[in-house]
């Protein structure tokens, strides 16, 4: 019986009415009578508490019954417990690993006040869907105000200050009173401030040892003194996704005057982000009319500010390809493990059958069985929650130990642990892993009738066994797959040496600046500081992507061919050691007036002019004026050929020797010019500092980004790099799981066919052939699943090799590895079952009915 | 009618419960009228503590419940002895038979013999 509250009030309602009349029948009144049954009945809310007690009592000890059933269960099968609880915590340390990065970025609001009405504004012209705001336009937004109730200006600056790389931001003076950012010493930055400069935690402890007087210490910025007047609290780290090391007053004016202004605003109170939105439209339609048809506002951006990354489907498309490699991962992870409980489920069905019969209910064992998924699934919360923790501080320390020296200057970290909204997602998976794990076999394995149940015969089609089969197979092409391209991919990146590039790069600097431009100034002064020994200025610095194309004609190519060119100033050649094979190099003067002529490389001079000498030659340009802004063209539309240079891979390991490459003269002088080159001698630390002091001697310009030749070649084979690291690490887990996955499937066949093999061992069948039947039933799959891989693999590693030229595609060592692994997997899981199989005692076996 | 009512002994409600029920179903009041009318009033039970009895013996399988009219022609809840209940009751009163038979060669020791 089941008991309710509504049902016994209403048997006590009864059992007083019946009184009540006898009392009545003895001749008391109405009201007499009530109150003597009553009294009679006693105490009702004590009589109800004692009741209900009794049931809640039951509950309790059945629940105490299920869960020693369950731990004596477990004790029994200590295999099955392992390889659940193991899967299941892989999956959920993966899920949450995954979750506290993206939750760092995406979901966690910054530590401002109210961060949720914070909102970033832009409009977007025909051409670009972001419009850099200058400071004269968030001024204008500023005082137009048509929709926030206060408005501040953000700008990122890039520079160097005491000897260390600095990321930060230049804001207006209102920012830190609108976001409310609580200080950790001294003030923030104020309206009227101009040459104060606040610092992030991080940055105080890492690069000013913590120091506990410095607010008032000077610090050389940009060209101008300022002075420190704030440490900002360490969980504000600025308002974009990289986090900030200082904050400035946004720089007006001047060579590294703010170009790329980001406005934020907080929302003006009981105006909805759709209002809001159609006030900003009106009014940036109205602010832009009189602007040329380019410049003309034709829609706004409204943005939420409130956490780093603004999450929109934008966002989730680009980040699908590491969702959907995550999420196949944690697909087959619970396949597995539902095969596992379903095998498990089936082995105890006679068990389950004489419960049955013996009168338990259906939903008592189905209580039964999730009490079991249950006590599973929470050491598997606890273990997933151990694999993520220990899975972040890996890869940080992974990264820290890998990653070219100059990223880990320029990047920042989130802090990256889980926490309570990590503690939450991982509880609520491991109670959403325990439904789908647990009731899905529970729900099957009680379902057969009393008959079949007792003599533990079942219906073999509860699932369809080829679905099984499938999801085997498929498991061994995706972990084929995973271990065939990251190895490919690990052989290429390991066996790449910097000679390969065909320039000397040792000892060279690549120096780029706050401006964003060269300046001859500059140029000259490093010439004639101790330990540099040679300086050239460069449009587009090598190793940093494919040199940008123009059309160009000449020799063979009667048609404008697309090919790649760069500007170049006279010592280019002699700073890379890249020798001058025929012809001559470029003269100063050429360069000062950015003559036309032209040196190309091997392969040009052998494409362009197979059977002529490419000397004296002349090709003809034909530049689109209507490119980017950074593009710089040349002015004119033929030049001469003046040498041929060796070949070179200008643009980095991963494009290869290039394919055409013409350079044209240049100096520091020229216009667009992005960086310097420096070949220096001598302790590189030293080198670096003086090179600091060098540029602020001459200008107010400054040094953004000082970043070694060699670093800017590893930094190109970084990303191969990691992706063969992740590659990796997936495909072993995949392994894993496809062991479990293996072992799980046979497990269910064999005690499928206890029978059958008794059968067959009654009729003289050796042991050996039972194990030889077990291990074909896998092996086919297994083999299956590895030429599916192998012919993935080898379409993926032909994509790599599109983007990475040094990429062997065909690489049989790796493809061994894969294959090897595979296999060897399938026989390592094979091997339980198949020995369970050949124990199989025919009399017992058949006996069994 | 007899004016010295004595409190019921702990533990033994459950097996005047389960006699009652043994000519057959009945409801809760008709229990405890049962009970105080076969004892010629002499045990008080308050009527309130024999719902917690009853579900105990639910729980136990020694009684199950099942709809009914009562005299009044509504509806009620019947209780009725199931055949573990039955078992339970035979040795629940054998048990009785030899306390009461020990109690009372305590009490009255040999002088007036077996009763």
């Amino acid at each position: 019986m089941k008991y309710s509250d509504d049902d016994f009030d209403a048997d006590i309602r009864e059992h007083i009415e019946l009184e009540t009349e006898d009392n009545v029948a003895r001749g008391m009144s109405r009201e007499e009578a009530r109150y003597a049954a009553l009294r009679k009945f006693g105490n009702i809310s004590k009589v109800k508490e004692e009741t209900r007690a009794v049931w809640i009592w039951t509950w309790l000890e059945c629940l105490k019954l299920d869960v020693r059933y369950a731990l004596r269960t477990f004790r029994k099968a200590p295999a099955f417990v392992l390889t659940v609880v193991g899967t299941i915590g892989l999956a959920l340390g993966l899920n949450t690993t995954l979750f506290t990065i993206f939750d760092a970025y995406v979901l966690r609001p910054l530590a401002v006040h109210d961060p949720y009405s914070l909102y970033s504004f832009n409009w977007s012209t025909k051409g670009q869907r972001y419009h850099p705001f200058t400071v004269a336009e968030f001024d204008d937004v500023r005082r137009a105000n048509p929709a926030f109730s206060d408005v501040f200006g953000r700008a990122l600056v890039v520079t160097r200050a005491n000897g260390y790389q600095m990321i930060g931001e230049g804001v207006s003076g209102n920012y830190f009173e609108i976001l409310g950012v609580r200080m950790l010493l001294g003030r923030p930055l104020l309206p009227g401030d101009t040459d104060a400069l606040v610092i992030g935690e991080l940055a105080w402890r890492n690069k000013f040892a913590s120091s506990p007087s410095i607010l008032g210490t000077k610090v050389l910025l940009l060209g101008t003194s300022y002075e420190i007047v704030g440490v900002a609290n360490g969980d504000f780290t600025g308002t974009s996704q990289i986090v900030a090391d200082i904050w400035i007053p946004i720089i007006r004016s001047g060579p590294n005057a703010a170009r790329q202004v980001g406005v934020i605003g907080r929302l003006r109170p009981g105006l909805s982000p759709k209002e809001a939105r159609a006030a900003l439209e009106i009014w940036s339609r109205h602010e832009t009319a009189e602007l040329s048809e380019d410049q003309r506002a034709t829609g706004i951006e409204l943005e939420s500010a409130a956490t780093s990354i603004h999450m929109s489907w934008r966002l989730m498309a680009v980040f699908s390809p590491l969702l959907v490699a995550f999420a196949l991962v944690l697909v087959s992870a619970c396949a597995n493990v539902a095969n596992i409980m379903l095998a498990q489920a089936m082995a105890r069905q006679r068990e389950i059958g004489v419960r049955l019969s013996l009168g338990a209910s259906r939903g008592r064992l189905i209580r039964q069985l999730l009490t079991e998924s249950l006590l599973l699934a929470f050491p598997a919360a606890l273990v997933g929650m151990m694999i993520a923790q220990a899975t972040l501080h890996l890869c940080e320390r992974l990264m820290f130990a890998t990653a070219p020296s100059v990223w880990l200057e320029i990047i920042r970290f989130f802090r990256l642990e889980p926490d309570y909204r990590v503690f939450f997602f991982v509880l609520g998976a491991a109670g959403v892993s325990t439904l789908v794990f647990g009731l899905v076999p529970a729900v099957q394995a009680t379902r057969p009738g009393l008959y079949q149940g007792t003599r533990g015969e079942f219906t073999a089609d509860v699932r369809p066994a080829l679905l099984r089969n499938a999801l085997i197979t498929a498991q061994v092409s995706v972990c084929v797959l995973l271990l065939i391209c990251s190895a490919v991919l690990v052989r290429s990146t390991t066996q790449f040496n910097h000679s390969n590039v065909g320039m000397d790069i040792r000892n060279v600097l690549q120096l780029r600046f706050t401006s964003q431009r060269t300046d001859p100034k500059i140029a000259e002064r490093l010439q004639h500081t101790e330990g540099v020994e040679a300086v050239a200025a460069v449009w587009r610095a090598p190793f940093y992507a494919l040199l940008p194309p123009i059309p160009i004609a000449g020799g063979e190519h009667v048609n404008f061919t697309s090919s790649g060119f760069n500007f170049v100033s006279p010592g280019y050649f002699g700073i890379f050691h890249i020798p001058i094979l025929r012809g001559r190099g470029f003269s100063n003067d050429e360069a000062r007036s950015e003559a036309s002529v032209a040196i190309v490389s091997e392969k040009t001079a052998a494409s362009f002019w197979p059977h002529a000498n490419p000397i004296g030659q002349t090709i003809l340009l034909d530049p689109d004026p209507k490119q980017a802004a950074w593009m710089k063209l040349p002015t004119y539309r033929s030049a001469l050929v003046v040498g041929v240079a060796q070949d070179v891979m200008s643009g980095g390991p991963s494009e290869g020797i290039d394919t055409t490459c013409f350079y044209f003269p240049t100096d520091a002088a020229g216009a667009l010019n992005q960086s310097l080159l420096v070949r220096t001698r001598g302790d590189f630390g030293a080198v670096r500092r003086r090179l600091d002091a060098a540029v602020a001697d001459v200008s107010k310009d400054s040094i953004a980004f000082m970043i070694p030749a060699s670093q800017a070649i590893d930094l190109d084979l970084y990303p191969y790099q990691v992706s063969a690291g992740i590659g990796l690490a997936l495909g072993s887990l995949a392994l894993a799981l496809t062991l479990a996955g293996i072992y799980g499937v046979l497990a269910y066949f064999v005690s499928q066919r206890t029978k059958e093999i008794g059968i067959r061992m009654a009729l003289g069948a050796s042991s050996a052939g039972v194990v030889s039947m077990v291990l074909t039933q896998s092996m086919k799959l297994v083999a299956l699943g590895i030429a599916i891989g192998a012919l993935l693999a080898l379409g993926v590693s032909k994509l790599f090799a599109s983007q990475f030229v040094s990429v062997n595609v065909f690489d049989l060592l790796a493809y061994t590895i894969g294959i090897v692994a595979a296999l060897g997997t399938g026989l390592a899981a094979a091997y339980f079952p198949s020995q369970r199989a050949a124990a199989v005692d025919p009399v017992t076996a058949l006996r069994c009915d | 009618m007899s004016t010295e009512r004595i409190d019921l002994l702990q533990g033994t409600l459950d097996m005047l419960i389960l006699r009652t029920l043994v000519p057959g179903s009945l409801h809760g009041h008709a229990i405890a009228k049962a009970i105080e009318h076969n004892s010629e009033d002499v045990l008080q039970v308050e009527q309130g503590s024999l719902y917690p009895a009853l579900h105990r013996l639910i729980k136990r399988g020694w009684i199950t419940t099942q709809e009914g009219l009562s005299e009044n022609n509504r509806k009620a809840k019947f209780y009725r002895l199931t055949a573990s209940g039955r078992k339970q009751l035979v040795v629940e009163s054998s048990k009785w038979d030899k306390l009461t038979a020990a109690i009372g060669r305590v009490m009255k020791p040999s002088t007036e013999g077996e009763a």
